[in-house]
């Protein structure tokens, strides 16, 4: 009876566990598109409402300059956030963490600030060796990438820093 | 084989039979299905508007076929099994993503904020120019809430278009190349675009996707567990999700929602019943994380647990 049971609880929940297997952006496209790419510690996150929406800024000591001149404590900016009694769910953003090492693709804003660049592709949580995107959010139209090059996902760091500084 | 063991087997084969549910639900905790509060709206009639005139090139190169296109779209959200339902309020001139301003609004957009030297939500509005990269998005969804309860005050969707640009510094286009035929018939080497190495997108599929988003569901397809469930992640496979975050060029397949988006949509907004809050739809695995909607298969895990309760019973009766 027992091993009925078990039969009958692996069948009830087998469901498959494919992920999505569209191709986006790539590390050097990301690069390119960015006037810095730090490596780096989130050490605050502030949301605030800035003309109609909420933007979160995330305080990002830098360790590594990959790409671009950045000065030692850079601002990120990506939208969505709780502000108050307020919140803004913006899907597809990079969403960062007080105390998460980082490497954020950035474009010049206003102000002294960076963008993140393509959303959550633009934002790898290095854990470890391995760094990593969210891009659980994200819709990805299923293009391939140029011969050679990778797309923003799962890698060791090492390979990552190694793509974007040979970019061109 | 006795009688306990041929109902749990009928009750067990019963359960695997029923269609695991795989749509996820939004939450007050961006990317984390498990934590927050659901998102919902607290009626069934909600609003939009559409702006497709306001783009330096015009989406489908007609912007008029874009709204219709657009307004034709939102209606796959209203099956049989709810009462909610959008609501064209008709086109806009407006180019403002504004969370406060309680206005639904699709705006169209070309150009790269970026290229005009300015940034921000007010360079958008001004330029009704795209602020979000210029790298891989399409469209974005962006929803305000109340945190502390999950009630959805306003959602305004933004669309990536070309802004008729033969190609910037990289040699490629800015923005995507918007169709509307039906199935798509503009590629990118065909005119008016005549180029390589675009994207073009049906605007039916985006809009469908991102309505999705609107009214409160997150993707499919894209979470660990209890959210892995996924019925299909091929776009190509017509049981793939509206929800499904894979996007063909000139994919139009998620015009029309799959089962599992229409049990989503039912689920959260069932026809004359209470909108399901999170406490009332969370698996019993998942309540301590919150909010947790899709996932394993809870129907089949119910069926389960009937299947041990009767053969417990049985097994007492034939005892007593």
């Amino acid at each position: 009876m027992r091993k009925l049971f078990a039969l009958a609880a692996a069948l009830a929940t087998a469901s498959p566990a494919v992920a999505a297997q569209a191709v986006a952006t790539s590390v050097e496209d990301l690069a390119r598109a960015s006037d810095v790419v730090v490596r780096g510690r989130v050490i605050s996150t502030t949301a605030r409402w800035s003309e109609g929406r909420i933007y979160t800024f995330a305080e990002v000591q830098v360790s590594a300059s990959l790409r671009g001149t950045a000065p030692a404590r850079i601002t990120a900016i990506t939208p969505g956030g709780v502000v108050g009694d307020v919140g803004q769910r913006v899907d597809g953003a990079a969403v960062f963490t007080s105390g998460e090492e980082v490497v954020v693709f950035l474009g010049r804003s206003q102000g002294g600030t960076y963008r993140v660049n393509g959303l959550a592709q633009g934002k790898f949580a290095v854990e470890g060796k391995v760094a990593r995107p969210d891009v659980s959010r994200l819709d990805f139209v299923a293009n391939q990438v140029r011969a050679g090059e990778r797309r923003a996902e799962a890698m060791s760091v090492d390979e990552l820093e190694t793509r974007v500084r040979s970019a061109r | 084989m006795s009688r306990s063991v041929r109902v749990v087997l009928a009750v067990t084969l019963l359960a695997a039979a029923v269609p695991a549910e795989a749509f996820v639900r939004s939450t007050t905790v961006s990317g984390q299905p498990g934590q927050g509060l659901c998102l919902y709206w607290n009626t069934r009639q909600v609003t939009y508007k559409v702006n497709a005139t306001s783009a330096i090139a015009p989406p489908c190169q007609v912007a008029s076929a874009a709204e219709a296109l657009t307004a034709a779209s939102f209606p796959a959200w209203t099956p049989s099994c709810t009462d909610f339902q959008f609501v064209n309020g008709g086109p806009s001139t407006s180019t403002a993503v504004n969370g406060l301003d309680g206005v639904n609004l699709v705006v169209f957009r070309s150009g790269l904020c970026s290229d005009l030297g300015c940034a921000g939500n007010a360079c958008a509005t001004q330029h009704n120019c795209w602020d979000h990269g210029s790298v891989g998005t399409i469209a974005l969804t962006t929803t305000t809430f109340v945190p502390s309860t999950g009630q959805i005050t306003d959602a305004d969707m933004e669309i990536y278009g070309w802004n008729g640009s033969t190609g910037g510094a990289s040699g490629l286009p800015t923005g995507f190349y918007l169709t509307c035929a039906s199935p798509a018939s503009t590629t990118c080497a065909r005119p008016p675009y005549g180029l390589t190495g675009c994207t073009y997108i049906d605007v039916g599929n985006i809009v469908t996707h991102e309505a999705g988003h609107m009214l409160g569901l997150d993707h499919t397809c894209s979470y660990p567990a209890p959210h892995d469930s996924c019925p299909s992640a091929n776009a190509s496979d017509p049981n793939a999700p509206t929800m499904n975050p894979e996007v063909l060029p000139g994919e139009t397949g998620k015009r029309t929602l799959a089962p599992d988006d229409v049990n989503g949509v039912c689920t959260v907004y069932p026809l004359g019943a209470a909108t399901a809050t999170c406490s009332s739809v969370t698996p019993p695995a998942a309540k301590s994380g919150g909010c947790s909607t899709g996932g394993v298969g809870g129907e089949a895990m119910g069926l389960l647990g009937v299947s041990f309760m009767i053969a417990r019973r049985l097994r007492r009766s034939r005892s007593s």
